[in-house]
């Protein structure tokens, strides 16, 4: 579904620092996490899999296109905002009409926005709703309308308890390919069946599995019997399964998470 | 026809464009008929008054609809992008519907002004100043619309994809200022009769003032100097932009970059 090889991308033309440092990703129909910092690339390399940032090097397939070729492929969707911006209308008016683009009736979304409580905001446009209705919004729409791979740029972030609870059962028992980012560890407890990678200063590591999240230790420098090594700004660190300095469910902000094991 | 429907709702719901599209070109029609010199004696002096007024401010209405279309094309870039991709949104379509939906706003502004040119300039002059061509006139408008729309949205994505938003602001109101360099170059030292033709502007200027008032347009509309204008080569001229500007307009669309639309921030 989704092949990177070597992928480099950013906002600088040229030679200057890539936001993306070349990725390899290649991801079947399955659901898989990214957890990483905040600055290090997720949002990034999801606007670059469809096309919204110019790719500097490397090669991106989905579905086997190059996805500044593609057209009309209705099997993709995502919750980041900028694309739900066609026109300036209601909360109906925008689920309507993106019903309509992707050949699929509208009726599920409405559905679902109902069960998430978010009926009231119907009549309402995008720029009067709060911060979570409408992270909210993104994500029902992201999911609506049979998709068969999603991409979810944090899709938790702003949600209250009940909402959160609720879109983690949705998306375990969602029937497509999810690929997710997020700031938060906590969340890959709640996703355990799912593919987990970490991403830091533009790279991605992994492959490890959700379950394993207990059983990954970070450590500084390249120790024996390592499973992945991360070359960072900060040093090189590795992970170990099993025992190691730090346990990465332990970490308590994967923004400091290399001080926590210096 | 599906985008048609949304976007025609958006833009009717638009504030702005009653504001400047409706409620500022009243207040000038009122100028024209209460507050500057209104002195015509005869029913026809006063028509060609009223008409000249129309003129100008129906363009300059026409002008404040591109702006309108600016933003909404700036705001909509990385998702025109997105959906030409990953939904059934052709740039073709696009370009249709959004045409179509401008098209039919800027005839319901033209019979708005319309109707209120009539209406204000009667009790002024107490005549009886009904458009000689309404029908043709509100075609007029149509056609302003579609020219319109499509200059807005060609000016938008071009600085889009290779000049940088920085410049939006400014690039969103060239269709108004040149609507004002136009309309208000008719009342002073005549432009030449060759760019008065080729001009779009001039072009939507002189039909409307001549769906008006039922005659000729004058090169010169202060006082009605100057030989009497072609009504066919300014129909045929327009008609000419728009088919340019569409070509135009569809080969950028399709080629449409996302960008930040923070990239549009002056401060």
């Amino acid at each position: 579904m989704i092949e990177l090889r070597n992928l480099r991308a950013g906002y600088n033309r040229g030679e200057g620092k890539q936001a993306l440092m070349g990725i390899d990703l290649v991801m079947e129909r399955e659901k898989v996490i990214i957890v990483g910092p905040n600055g290090s690339g997720k949002t990034t390399l999801f606007r670059s899999i469809i096309g919204l940032v110019r790719q500097n090097g490397g090669e991106a397939r989905i579905f086997g296109v190059d996805p500044n070729e593609i057209k009309g492929e209705l099997r993709i969707s995502t919750n980041l905002p900028e694309v739900y911006r066609l026109i300036s209308g209601s909360v109906s008016d925008i689920m309507d009409m993106y019903a309509e683009l992707k050949d699929f009736p509208s009726k599920d979304v409405y559905i679902l926005l109902q069960e998430f409580g978010l009926s009231d905001i119907l009549s309402k446009r995008i720029f009067n709703l709060s911060t979570g209705q409408q992270k909210m919004l993104c994500n029902l729409l992201a999911v609506s309308f049979n998709p068969a791979l999603v991409l979810l740029d944090e899709p938790f972030e702003n949600l209250d308890q009940s909402r959160r609870s609720r879109y983690f059962d949705l998306l375990n028992t969602l029937d497509a390919a999810v690929l997710l980012n997020t700031h938060e560890l906590d969340i890959v407890k709640r996703l355990k069946d799912w593919y987990l990678y970490f991403m830091f200063q533009g790279r991605l590591y992994g492959k490890f599995k959700g379950s394993q999240i207990d059983d990954l230790y970070l450590n500084k420098g390249e120790v024996a019997g390592n499973i992945s090594v991360w070359n960072t700004d900060l040093g090189t660190f590795s992970i170990t399964l099993g025992k190691g300095s730090v346990r990465i469910s332990n970490i308590r902000n994967l923004n400091s998470m290399f001080d926590e094991v210096a | 026809m599906m985008l048609l429907k949304y976007y025609l709702k958006a833009l009717l719901s638009s504030r702005p464009l009653w504001a400047w599209g409706v409620g500022f070109t009243v207040f000038w029609l009122f100028m024209g008929a209460f507050v500057f010199g209104f002195n015509m004696t005869t029913k026809q002096e006063s028509l060609g008054y009223t008409s000249v007024w129309y003129s100008i401010i129906g363009l300059i209405a026409s002008g404040v609809i591109a702006t309108t279309i600016s933003y909404s094309v700036y705001y909509a870039n990385a998702s025109l992008a997105y959906s030409f991709r990953f939904t059934k949104l052709r740039p073709s379509t696009y370009v249709f519907s959004l045409m179509a939906g401008t098209a039919v706003v800027a005839t319901i502004i033209g019979a708005i002004l319309m109707a209120v040119s009539f209406l204000m300039y009667s009790y002024r002059s107490h005549y009886s100043l009904i458009p000689a061509m309404p029908i043709e006139s509100l075609a007029i408008f149509f056609l302003s619309g579609i020219f319109m729309f499509l200059l807005a949205v060609i000016l938008v994505v071009s600085v889009n994809n290779y000049a940088g938003l920085k410049s939006i602001s400014f690039v969103a109101f060239i269709p108004q200022i040149l609507s004002y360099i136009f309309a208000f170059s008719a009342l002073g030292q005549p432009l030449p009769v060759d760019l008065v033709y080729l001009s779009p502007f001039s072009d939507i200027q002189r039909l409307l003032m001549t769906t008006y008032y039922g005659h000729r347009a004058p090169l010169n509309l202060n006082g009605g100097i100057g030989p009497l204008l072609n009504t066919n080569v300014f129909i045929i001229s327009l008609l000419f932009w728009i088919a340019l500007l569409f070509a135009v307009c569809i080969i950028l669309v399709s080629r449409i970059r996302p960008a930040s639309i923070e990239e549009g921030r002056q401060v």
